[in-house]
């Protein structure tokens, strides 16, 4: 029994050597991912669109009950606890969440209805299992959490105090606070629509600086992704001379 | 031949013995492909009925 169980884990997990089973099985759940978003890139729905849908889900539906029936292998220990604990992995979120559309095949259309069915583009996330960048790139944001967090507080700080000046200076421009802050976002960024723009030289003061501000802060978490990648990729090779 | 090796083995019509876990991920691996290929056609018909409306 356990011998088919692990099996079962083996094909379901990304091929590492020569398996042929789980090779045909990563290149089945590749393909159901993308053929998955081809609704996603249409106007209306056909028949088509519904077959994909049910194609895909069954695929997805056998995929996350046999995630769970081998979650003790994933997770390393024998125990109802390995099964508790591998349903509230972000994975395993992702991967519930991807079968949810399905419901939109049921129920009648509403806005909710709609909502769900954007759920697909989680499956997206499925393909993180199978390509060993995107698992470099992820343990990378991981290491830098910390100071990605930090600028995102300091980026964070600076758009409400830059709102709340333009807003105070600025009060026949912005009908609501948020206005401010939607400008105050578009400036620090550097986008700059210019569908929202100062009149006051304080205005433009403040817009100036925001811009100054922005290219210097936002270039910041880029600088720290690129050094934590290149430390991980040397780290690697490093490995591999050895 | 062991009894327990016997149990994993499937005889053919002219008496050549055949491991059952290999053609049962010969199955797998077939039916992998059906519905992959299958679930390509019907992406692509998809996409282009789709894109002509």
């Amino acid at each position: 029994m356990y011998d088919f169980k692990r099996r079962i884990y083996e094909v379901i997990e990304a091929s590492s050597t020569g398996d042929a089973s789980s090779k045909a099985y990563d290149v089945l759940m590749g393909t159901a991912v993308l053929v998955g978003m081809v609704p996603l890139m249409l106007k209306s729905e056909n028949t088509y669109t519904t077959l994909i849908e049910i194609l895909t889900v069954i695929i997805f539906v056998i995929d996350y009950c046999a995630r769970v029936y081998t979650a003790d292998y994933k997770m390393g220990y024998k125990s109802i606890k390995a099964y508790i604990a591998y349903i509230f992995t972000p994975l395993a979120i992702l991967d519930l969440l991807s079968i949810v559309p399905i419901v939109s095949l049921f129920l009648p259309v509403s806005s909710l209805i709609k909502l769900l069915k954007l759920f697909r583009v989680f499956r997206i996330a499925k393909l993180v299992r199978y390509s060993k960048t995107t698992v470099i790139i992820a343990n990378v944001l991981r290491k830098v959490k910390k100071q990605l967090l930090a600028v995102l507080v300091l980026i964070t700080i600076y758009i409400f105090v830059s709102a709340m000046l333009i807003f105070q200076l600025e009060p026949t421009l912005f009908e609501t606070f948020f206005d401010a802050l939607y400008w105050a976002t578009i400036s620090i960024t550097t986008i700059g629509y210019g569908d929202i723009y100062p009149k006051t030289d304080l205005g433009r003061l403040i817009t100036m600086v925001s811009a100054l501000v922005g290219v210097a802060v936002i270039a910041l978490p880029s600088g720290m992704i690129t050094a934590a990648y290149m430390n991980e990729i040397n780290k690697k090779k490093s490995k591999y001379e050895l | 031949m062991t009894e327990k090796k016997k149990k994993n083995m499937l005889i053919t019509d002219d008496g050549t013995y055949i491991n059952k876990k290999e053609i049962h991920s010969r199955i797998f691996v077939a039916l992998c492909r059906i519905y992959t290929i299958a679930l390509i056609i019907v992406g692509v018909v998809a996409f282009v009925t789709g894109m002509a409306r």
